[in-house]
C-alpha cells in the first residue's frame, strides 16, 4: 500500500450529475484551474455495450449497469445503490419538470415549512440554463403561472398513439395536460447525442438520446479540463485546527490496492448527493467539530426531504396498445398552486398508458389453469375495448427536523466506517392534513374516471419519499441552516455543498432539474469567488 | 425468432447435449434437432402449452427461443435492484437440471397413469398432468420473466411475454420495447399481418 498527496485548486467529492454540471460550468468560467473529481465507484464509459446490457436486462432482469455499485458501500432507507461515475443519473428516466414559485415560498404564502433563500425569477433563469445543459425537450406549458422566459431547447417528445387517446380522455376532466418534459433528444445531434428511438428502456438508454453524466465527463476529460479519480473513496474531510477551513480530504482507493491519498485544495465541493454528502460531514466529526463538519446548527443530516406519492389505475372505454414509448407521459401542473385560503394540497398529476390487468394470466377468473389458445383467448378478451391508465401524484410533504440521516454503527464498510441510515419523518402539519390530501387525490381520480365510462380500479400510496434531498439545507440564518443559498457552508469558508442536499423541501414533482439549476447557480458563484488568476 | 437467437442455436445444442442423459420421446413429426438430449420431452409440453394459433412452426420457433434463453442464463449475475432499493440480489443457478428432472417426472407420471410416454398422450391428458405439476409447486402466475420453478410455466412465461405473443394478442404490429424512429409516434399500430400457418 502506498500513500500520496495530491494538490488541486478545486476538489469535487462525488461524481454524479451535480459534479458533472459543476465541473463543466466552473472550468468554463475559470479555465486553467486544476479541478479533480473524486468518485468512489468506477467509470462506466462503455456506451458500446448499452444495447447488449439492455437485452440482458429485458431477458433476465440483470442489472443493466454492471459494476455500478460497491457491495459494502450501502445504507438503510431510500438510498440509491448506484455508485459510479455519473451516479444515479446514469439510469434516471430523464424527466425534467420544474418546481414552481410556491415551492420557494411555503412559509410566506402558507405558513408552512420554510422559504428558500432564493428568488423565483433567478431560479427560473437557471432552469433555462439547466435545460440547455441537459438537452430538454418540452412544450410551452398551458398555464400562465408556468410562464417561461426562454423556450425549451428542443420540441416536445411526440405523443404516442396511446397518449393521444389518454390526453383526449383526461382533458374531459377540465384539467390541462401536456407532454412531460424530458432530457431526451428529439433533435438528432443536440449536444452530440442521437435522437430518441423510443426504446422503452430509458433506465438504460441504448442510443444515448437521454442525457447521462458520462457524456459530460468524457467531454471534460477529452478537453483536459478535469482529472477524474474514480475508485477513490473519500473517508474524511480534515478541518484546520484553528481556522474555519478544510485543509484536506483523506481517501482510500477502491481498486483493490488499498492505497491512500490525501487531497489538498483551496476549495472542496461536496457533490455526493443527498445521502453521501451528509454522511461524509458526519463521518468527519472530531476536534473542534464533535458533531460533524459544517454542523454548528446541528442540522447536518436533518430535514431529509422528498415527496410522497399516491397512484391509481383507471379503466375506461377505448383501445390502447401498450409497449410503445411507455415511459413518456402526460403531466398537468394544475395543482402546483393552492389558494392560500384553501386547505393546503399541492401535487403534480401524471398519466401513462398501462398494461396492468392486461397481461397474460395463467389462470382465469374461476381459477382454472389456461393453456395455449385458451390462455390467448382470455388475454385478448381482457385487452379489448377497455383501456387502463396509470395516474400518479407526487405530493408536497414537508420534513420534520427528525427526518434524519444518521451513522449506523451496526453497518460498517470494509474500512470500518459506519454506513448511513435514512429515516424520513414528516412534520406535524403534513401529518395533520394527510387524510384531506388522500380524499382530494381520490376525488381527483374519480373525476378523471367519470369520462368514457371509467372506473378507478385501485389506489395506493408509496411507502417512501421519492426524489430525496435535504440533509444540508440552505438558508440565510446559520442557526437553522447548513449552507447559504449557493451551498457555501456557514461554518467553513472553503466548503460547499451542491445540489440535492441543499433543498429545504422536496417539491411535488421530479427534482433532478432543480438540483441541476441550483448547482449551475452555485458553480457560477464559486467561479466568481475565486481570486483572479486561479 | 430473433436473428440473434437463430445464430446461437448451434452453440445451444452443443452445450446442452453434453449434459443430457435421457432418451428422446418418440413420434415427433417436426424437425427438432435443436433440442438437446434430455430435452426432447419439451416438444410435447410446448404443444400442450403454446397456442395452436401460431401453428407447429410457430411453436417450434417459440421453443427454440426458450432453449436459447435457458442456455444464455448466467448464474450469479447481479440483478437490477430497482429504483431506490439498497439491497442487491444475484441471479439464481441455471434451471437446466431442474427442468430436465421435471421433464423426466412428467414422463414417469404419464407412464404410471396412462401406460405410455408423455408425448404419446393427447393434449387433454398432457394438460391434466401439467395442471397437477404446477399445483404441486403452487404456481399461480406467469411472472414477467420465466422462473426456474417449472419448465412448463417457464416456457409459457417466455412465450407469452414475448414481443411476438404481445403482437398476436393485440393483433397489431406493436413491437413492444423495440427501438424505432420518433416519426409516426402518434399513429395507431398497423394490424398484424396474418401469415399462413402450417
Amino acid at each position: 500500500m502506498t500513500h500520496r498527496r495530491v494538490g488541486a485548486d478545486v476538489v469535487l467529492i462525488g461524481g454524479g450529475i451535480t459534479a458533472a454540471m459543476a465541473a463543466a460550468r466552473l472550468t468554463e468560467k475559470r479555465p486553467g484551474l486544476r479541478v479533480i473529481v473524486i468518485e468512489a465507484g468506477q467509470r462506466l464509459f462503455d456506451f458500446e455495450n448499452r444495447m447488449s446490457q439492455r437485452e440482458r436486462y429485458l431477458a433476465y432482469g440483470e442489472n443493466p449497469w454492471p459494476g455500478d455499485f460497491i457491495p459494502d458501500q450501502g445504507g438503510e432507507g431510500v438510498i440509491s445503490r448506484s455508485m459510479a461515475v455519473g451516479g444515479s443519473a446514469m439510469h434516471w428516466g430523464g424527466v425534467t419538470n420544474r418546481f414552481s414559485l410556491e415551492d420557494t415560498r411555503l412559509r410566506s404564502m402558507y405558513g408552512l415549512a420554510t422559504d428558500w433563500p432564493i428568488e423565483w425569477d433567478e431560479l427560473e433563469r437557471y432552469y433555462c440554463d439547466a435545460e440547455r445543459q441537459l438537452g430538454v425537450c418540452g412544450e410551452e406549458p398551458p398555464l400562465p403561472e408556468d410562464k417561461r422566459s426562454q423556450p425549451y431547447p428542443m420540441p416536445a417528445m411526440p405523443l404516442s398513439y396511446n397518449l393521444k387517446v389518454l390526453k383526449t380522455w383526461s382533458e374531459k376532466s377540465g384539467l390541462p395536460f401536456g407532454a412531460t418534459p424530458a432530457a431526451k433528444n428529439t433533435v438528432d445531434g443536440y449536444d452530440g447525442r442521437s435522437i430518441c428511438m423510443r426504446c422503452n428502456t430509458c433506465e438504460v438508454c441504448p442510443t444515448g438520446a437521454r442525457y447521462s453524466p458520462d457524456w459530460t465527463f468524457k467531454r471534460l476529460l477529452e478537453q483536459k479540463r478535469i482529472e477524474l479519480h474514480d475508485q477513490t473513496l473519500v473517508r474524511r474531510l480534515v478541518p484546520n485546527g484553528t481556522r474555519n477551513w478544510i485543509d484536506s480530504a483523506d481517501a482510500v482507493k477502491e481498486d483493490g490496492t488499498g492505497d491512500t491519498v490525501t487531497y489538498e485544495a483551496g476549495l472542496f465541493l461536496l457533490t455526493a448527493g443527498y445521502a453521501w454528502s451528509s454522511h461524509l460531514l458526519l463521518l468527519s466529526a472530531g476536534g473542534r467539530s464533535p458533531g460533524g463538519l459544517a454542523n454548528s446548527s446541528g442540522l447536518v443530516g436533518r430535514y431529509m426531504t422528498g415527496h410522497s406519492f399516491i397512484q391509481g389505475w383507471i379503466e375506461m372505454d377505448g383501445q390502447l396498445y401498450p409497449g410503445m414509448n411507455d415511459q413518456h407521459s402526460l403531466i398537468s401542473r394544475q395543482f402546483f398552486r393552492c389558494a392560500p385560503s384553501s386547505p393546503f394540497v399541492r401535487h403534480d398529476l401524471r398519466v401513462w398508458d398501462s398494461s396492468v390487468g392486461k397481461g397474460p394470466q395463467l389462470k382465469n377468473e374461476a381459477g382454472a389453469v389456461l393453456f395455449g389458445d385458451d390462455l390467448l383467448s382470455d388475454w385478448r378478451k381482457r385487452t379489448r375495448g377497455r383501456a387502463v391508465a396509470r395516474v400518479r401524484t407526487y405530493v408536497d410533504v414537508h420534513p420534520d427536523r427528525d427526518s434524519r440521516l444518521t451513522l449506523d454503527s451496526t453497518n460498517l464498510n470494509r474500512w470500518g466506517d459506519p454506513m448511513p441510515r435514512v429515516e424520513h419523518r414528516l412534520d406535524a402539519a403534513t401529518n395533520a392534513r394527510a387524510e384531506a390530501t388522500r380524499a382530494h387525490v381520490s376525488s381527483l381520480f374519480e373525476r378523471l374516471a367519470e369520462s368514457d365510462n371509467g372506473r378507478v380500479l385501485s389506489i395506493s400510496e408509496g411507502d417512501y419519499l421519492d426524489h430525496p434531498g435535504g440533509g444540508c439545507r440552505m438558508g440565510t440564518d446559520p442557526a437553522v441552516s447548513v449552507v447559504d443559498s449557493y451551498g457555501r457552508a456557514h461554518d467553513h469558508e472553503n466548503l460547499w455543498v451542491l445540489g440535492s442536499p441543499t433543498l429545504p423541501t422536496g417539491g411535488c414533482t421530479n427534482a433532478t432539474l432543480t438540483f441541476v439549476a441550483l448547482t449551475l447557480r452555485s458553480a457560477e458563484k464559486i467561479a466568481a469567488s475565486l481570486p483572479s488568476g486561479g | 425468432m430473433r436473428r440473434r437467437d437463430l445464430l446461437k442455436l448451434g452453440a445451444t445444442v452443443a452445450a446442452l447435449a453434453a449434459t443430457g442423459v435421457a432418451a428422446p420421446e418418440p413420434s415427433q413429426d417436426i424437425a427438432l434437432d435443436f433440442l438437446p438430449r434430455g430435452f426432447t420431452g419439451l416438444w410435447p409440453v410446448a404443444q400442450a402449452v403454446l397456442p395452436k394459433e401460431i401453428g407447429a412452426a410457430g411453436q417450434k420457433e417459440a421453443l427454440a427461443a426458450f432453449v436459447t434463453w435457458i442456455h444464455d442464463h448466467d448464474a450469479g449475475r447481479y440483478l437490477d435492484p430497482g429504483y431506490g432499493h439498497t439491497r442487491v440480489a444475484k441471479s439464481a443457478a441455471a434451471p437446466i437440471e431442474r427442468y430436465r428432472a421435471q421433464l423426466q417426472a412428467l414422463g414417469a407420471a404419464a407412464r404410471r397413469r396412462h401406460g405410455k410416454g408423455f408425448g404419446a398422450l393427447d393434449l387433454a391428458a398432457r394438460r391434466a398432468l401439467l395442471v397437477e405439476a404446477l399445483a404441486a409447486l403452487k404456481i399461480d402466475g406467469l411472472g414477467e420473466r420465466p422462473s426456474g420453478r417449472h419448465v412448463a410455466s417457464a416456457l409459457m412465461s417466455h412465450y407469452f411475454s414475448s414481443i411476438e405473443a404481445n403482437d398476436l394478442c393485440y393483433e397489431a404490429e406493436i413491437g413492444r420495447d423495440s427501438c424505432r424512429s420518433l416519426a409516426g409516434s402518434g399513429e395507431r399500430p398497423e394490424p398484424l399481418a396474418k401469415a399462413p400457418r402450417p
